[in-house]
C-alpha cells in the first residue's frame, strides 16, 4: 500500500516536472504532491530497517525530498528559484556570472543528453546509461540486490505490483528521468515502431529539460560559491569552532544534490545501524581527490536527518591543501586529531574516519579497492576511549570516480602532489554504493593501552570493509550503470 | 572583595601610554573606588589622584627604583601593560622592554609587596599551526611563531610568568591573553593589517580567526579589580570567523597571494629593509588558530558585549 503510493508518486512528480518550466507559479503546485507524497512513504519506514538493502532506494528519494526544503524540494521549484538566486546575490555573484554562461552549455547538456545530439566528450556519460537501465541488463546482477531492471518495465501496465516500488535510481523517482524510461518500456511491448520510441523519448526528455537545466544551473552556481569560499574571498559569518559555514553548506547544497542524486546515484544500506549518541564510522578512502567524505555526510544527513549533524575527519594533506581544504572545512571536514575526534564523539555526532589517510587517496588506479595500512589505529583507542561503536563502511564507487593514473609534482601549491585524473578535478560519473556495516561494539574493559585489543578491533573493521567491498564490487554491474 | 575596600584601592600602571594602558587608564581614572594611581612610563601622563612616575623599564636599575615608589604605599593590584604593539625602535629595545622589562617589574611587585599583578597577553602565542586541535585551551603548549620577535618576545614573556607563579604563590598573577584587539582607538599589528586598502591573504586559505572588541578587553582589564583571580585566561568573543570576512566586515578587501609567492616577496621586502614584517607571521594567515575562552567565562564572568564581527566592523573608521 505504501508502496504504491511510492510509486504513485511519480505521475505526481511528473506532473510536477512538466508544469514547473512552463509556468512559474508551479513552484506552489510542487510542493503539495510532495507533501502528500510523502505521508505516503512514512508507512514504509518502519519496514525498512529488517529489509535494509535496497530498500532504501526508492524510498530515500521519496522520504528525502522533504527533508531539505532548500534544497530537494527546490529542485522541483528551480526555475522559480534560479532566478530569485540571481536576485539575490547580485552583486556578489553578478560579475562571474557571465563566464558562467558557456559552461554551463556545456555542462548542462550531460544530464539529458538524450535530448539531442549529444556532445561528443560527454556522449559515455551517465544519462545514456539511464535510458539503457531500463531495456538492458535485466540479468545483471543488480537481482542479487532486490530489484532488477526487468522488474521495471511492468510499473505503466500494472501499477499495482509491489516489487515496483523499487526504483533502482533513487534520484530519478524524484524528476522526470523516469519519463523516457517508460515510454521506452511501452514502446517495447507495444512493438511500436524504433523511430517513434525514439521520438517519444526525446519529446519528453525535451519536457524534462529545462527542469535539468535549471537544477545543472544552479549546481554550477553553488559550485562558484563554493570555489570562491574555498580560494579564501568569500568567507561567511556564521561558523561554528570547527569551521563549518551553515549558510555556505545550504548555498552548495545544489551542487552536492546533484552529485549526490543525479551524478553518483548514490544508495545506501545500512544507514540504520547509526546508533545516536555518536558513532565511529569508519570507511575506505578512495578518489583522487576524496570526495567521499562529503558524500558520506551528505548521505548520512539525508538517511538519518534526525542525528546531530555528522562531520568527517581530512587528513592534513587535504585539511591544508589550499582550496580543497579550506572549501572542505567550510563544508564540516574537522581536522584528523584524537582530540577533535573525542570533541566531536562528546557532542554525540557520527564521526566519519578514514584510517587509511592519504595512503587510501594516494593508491594508483590500478590498486583500486585494495584497502591500505588503517594508520595506527587511532580509531580504535578512540572507540575504547569514549565507548562508542564502531561501524565499518564500505564506499564503492569514489575509486572510479576520480582515479588516480598520475602525479604531479605540487611543491608550489603546497599539496604533496597534484593528482591527474582522466577529467581533472571534475568526477565521473560512477554508480556510487554506500554499505553501512553492522555495529561493533568495544569490548567493555578493554583499555586502549592494550595493543592486542586494539590491533584485533583494527583487523575485525578492515576484514568487514574489506568483505563488504567485495560483496558490493561482486554485485556491480558496470562501474557507470552498478 | 574590592568593593569591600571601599574607595582605598592604591592601583598601578607600567606602560601607560602602551595600547592596553591607554585603552584602561580613562576608565581607571574615572573609578571612584581608586584612591591613588601610579604611573609608570616614558611619557608624562596626568589626572586627577594620578601619580606618574618617569621610568625606563630598559635601564638595569629601574627594579629599585619601581620597588621604591611601590613600596610606599601597599598596590592592591599592579597591571604591568609596558608592551609594544609591532612598530619598534629595534628588536633589541623590544626584547629589553617586554622580557626584561617584565623581569624588573614583577621582581620589583614582589618585593613591594603587591598584592596582585595583571599582565596582558596574546592568543598569538600558541602560534598557528597545522596541529592545532579545534580549541586551544589554556594549557595548550605555547609553540609560538619561532621567526617573529614580536611573538617569540610574548613567548618568552608567558614563560617568565609561569616560573613567576610557581616561584610566588602569594602574589596573585591574572594572564590574559588576548584575541586580536580590533576597535576604533587602539593601534596594534591587527588593527594596522585590517586598515590596509588590500589586505594581503594567502590563495586558497581562511583560516578561523577571533576578535575582541576593545571595549569589551577593557572591561575585563577593569574586572580584575573587583575579582582578582589568579590564573591564565584567553580573552575572546563568542563567534569565530574566517579571515577573509574579517577583513570584508572591516571594510576592505582580501588580496590573495600564491603561499610561496607571498613568501618570496616577504623575504625580498626583508632584505631589502623595506619591511620587517617577517615572512613566520604568514602562518597566522594559513592556519586557524581558535582559543577556548570558556573558563573566562566562568571564572571571570567575562560577557563580552560584541562579537568578531562588531569588534571587525569597528576597525573601519
Amino acid at each position: 500500500m505504501g508502496s504504491r503510493r511510492v510509486l504513485g508518486n511519480d505521475p505526481f512528480q511528473r506532473g510536477a516536472a512538466e508544469r514547473t518550466p512552463a509556468t512559474a507559479p508551479a513552484s506552489a503546485n510542487t510542493t503539495p504532491p510532495e507533501a502528500s507524497a510523502a505521508p505516503g512513504a512514512e508507512p514504509v519506514v518502519p519496514e525498512r530497517p529488517p529489509a535494509e538493502s535496497q530498500g532504501g532506494a526508492g524510498k530515500r528519494s521519496a522520504r528525502g525530498s522533504p527533508k531539505r526544503p532548500g534544497s530537494r524540494k527546490a529542485a522541483a521549484a528551480r526555475p522559480k528559484e534560479a532566478p530569485s538566486r540571481g536576485e539575490k546575490a547580485p552583486t556578489a555573484a553578478g560579475p562571474a556570472l557571465p563566464p558562467q554562461v558557456p559552461l554551463s552549455s556545456s555542462v548542462v547538456a550531460e544530464p539529458g543528453p538524450s535530448a539531442g545530439p549529444p556532445t561528443p566528450p560527454t556522449a559515455p556519460g551517465a544519462p545514456p546509461h539511464r535510458a539503457e537501465a531500463a531495456t538492458q541488463s535485466p540479468t545483471g546482477p543488480l537481482a542479487e540486490l532486490g530489484h532488477t531492471a526487468s522488474q521495471e518495465p511492468p510499473p505503466p501496465r500494472a501499477p499495482g505490483a509491489p516489487t515496483l516500488t523499487w526504483t533502482p535510481l533513487p534520484g530519478d523517482a524524484a524528476q522526470g528521468t523516469e519519463l523516457p524510461r517508460r515510454e521506452l518500456g511501452r514502446a517495447a511491448e507495444g512493438g511500436e515502431v524504433a523511430g517513434t520510441t525514439a521520438t517519444a523519448s526525446l519529446i519528453e526528455a525535451l519536457r524534462e529539460a529545462p527542469g535539468l537545466l535549471a537544477e545543472a544551473w544552479s549546481a554550477i552556481e553553488a559550485a562558484v560559491r563554493a570555489i570562491r569560499a574555498g580560494l579564501g574571498t568569500a568567507g561567511g559569518e556564521q561558523l561554528d569552532v570547527y569551521g563549518r559555514d551553515a549558510r555556505l553548506s545550504e548555498a552548495v547544497a545544489p551542487l552536492l544534490d546533484f552529485l549526490y542524486s543525479r551524478w553518483f546515484r548514490v544508495e545506501v544500506e545500512g544507514a540504520g545501524h547509526v546508533p545516536a549518541g555518536g558513532a565511529l564510522l569508519v570507511a575506505n578512502h578512495s578518489g583522487a581527490l576524496p570526495l567521499d567524505g562529503p558524500m558520506l555526510h551528505e548521505a548520512l544527513r539525508r538517511e538519518r536527518p534526525e542525528l546531530p549533524e555528522a562531520r568527517w575527519l581530512a587528513e592534513d594533506q587535504v585539511f591544508y591543501a589550499p582550496l580543497l581544504g579550506t572549501l572542505f572545512n567550510r563544508l564540516g571536514a574537522v581536522r584528523a586529531s584524537p582530540d577533535s575526534a573525542t570533541r566531536l564523539l562528546a557532542e554525540g555526532r557520527p564521526v566519519l574516519i578514514f584510517p587509511e589517510g592519504i595512503q587510501g587517496i594516494g593508491k594508483p588506479f590500478r590498486d583500486r579497492y585494495r584497502l591500505q595500512r588503517f594508520g595506527r589505529g587511532g580509531f580504535v583507542k578512540l572507540a575504547l576511549r569514549t565507548r562508542r561503536p564502531i561501524l565499518p563502511v564500505a564506499i564503492m564507487g569514489a575509486e572510479e570516480t576520480l582515479p588516480l593514473l598520475g602525479k604531479l609534482p605540487g611543491g608550489l601549491l603546497g599539496v604533496p602532489y597534484v593528482p591527474v585524473s582522466p577529467l581533472g578535478p571534475l568526477p565521473l560519473p560512477a554508480k556510487w554504493r554506500i554499505r553501512i556495516g553492522e555495529p561493533i561494539q568495544v569490548p567493555s574493559g578493554a583499555k586502549e593501552t592494550d595493543l592486542s585489543v586494539v590491533e584485533s578491533l583494527v583487523e575485525a573493521t578492515r576484514s568487514t570493509i574489506e568483505h563488504m567491498l567485495r560483496e558490493l564490487l561482486g554485485a556491480r554491474g558496470g562501474i557507470f550503470l552498478g | 572583595m574590592g568593593q569591600e575596600r571601599g574607595s582605598s584601592l592604591r592601583v598601578a600602571i607600567t606602560g601607560p601610554t602602551s595600547e592596553f594602558g591607554a585603552l584602561l587608564l580613562p576608565k581607571l581614572l574615572a573609578e571612584p573606588r581608586i584612591e591613588q594611581l601610579l604611573t609608570f612610563g616614558p611619557r608624562p601622563v596626568s589626572g586627577a589622584r594620578l601619580v606618574h612616575h618617569r621610568v625606563d623599564l630598559t635601564r638595569w636599575d629601574v627594579e629599585s627604583e619601581l620597588e621604591s615608589v611601590l613600596s610606599r604605599a601597599p598596590v592592591d593590584v599592579l597591571y604591568h601593560l609596558a608592551f609594544l604593539q609591532g612598530r619598534t625602535r629595534g628588536a633589541a629595545f623590544a626584547h629589553e622592554l617586554e622580557v626584561i622589562g617584565t623581569l624588573h617589574t614583577l621582581a620589583a611587585a614582589v618585593r613591594a609587596g603587591v598584592r596582585h599583578a595583571v599582565v596582558p597577553s596574546t592568543t598569538a602565542v600558541y602560534g598557528a599551526r597545522p596541529g592545532n586541535p579545534v580549541l586551544l585551551g589554556e594549557d595548550a603548549p605555547l609553540h609560538g611563531c619561532p621567526g617573529s620577535r614580536f611573538v617569540t618576545d610574548r613567548v618568552e614573556v608567558e614563560r617568565q610568568l609561569m616560573a613567576f607563579r610557581r616561584d610566588h604563590p602569594g602574589v596573585g598573577l591574572t594572564v590574559l591573553r588576548f584575541a586580536p584587539v580590533l576597535g576604533p582607538t587602539v593601534d596594534n599589528p591587527a588593527t594596522r593589517y585590517f586598515r590596509r586598502p588590500l589586505v594581503p591573504t594567502l590563495l586558497g586559505f581562511d583560516p578561523l580567526w577571533q576578535a575582541v572588541h576593545e571595549e569589551d578587553a577593557r572591561e575585563l582589564l577593569l574586572r580584575i579589580l573587583d575579582r582578582p583571580v589568579s590564573g591564565t585566561f584567553n580573552v575572546v568573543s563568542d563567534d569565530v570567523l574566517p579571515l577573509s570576512s574579517l577583513i570584508r566586515l572591516a571594510g576592505t578587501m582580501p588580496l590573495p597571494m600564491p603561499t610561496p609567492v607571498a613568501r618570496a616577496m616577504l623575504r625580498a621586502l626583508n632584505s631589502a629593509g623595506i619591511t620587517a614584517t617577517p615572512g613566520a607571521l604568514l602562518d597566522y594567515l594559513h592556519y586557524s588558530w581558535v582559543a577556548d575562552g570558556t573558563r573566562a567565562r566562568t571564572t571571570l564572568g567575562f560577557r563580552p558585549r560584541f562579537g568578531s564581527r562588531e569588534a571587525a566592523a569597528s576597525v573601519r573608521s
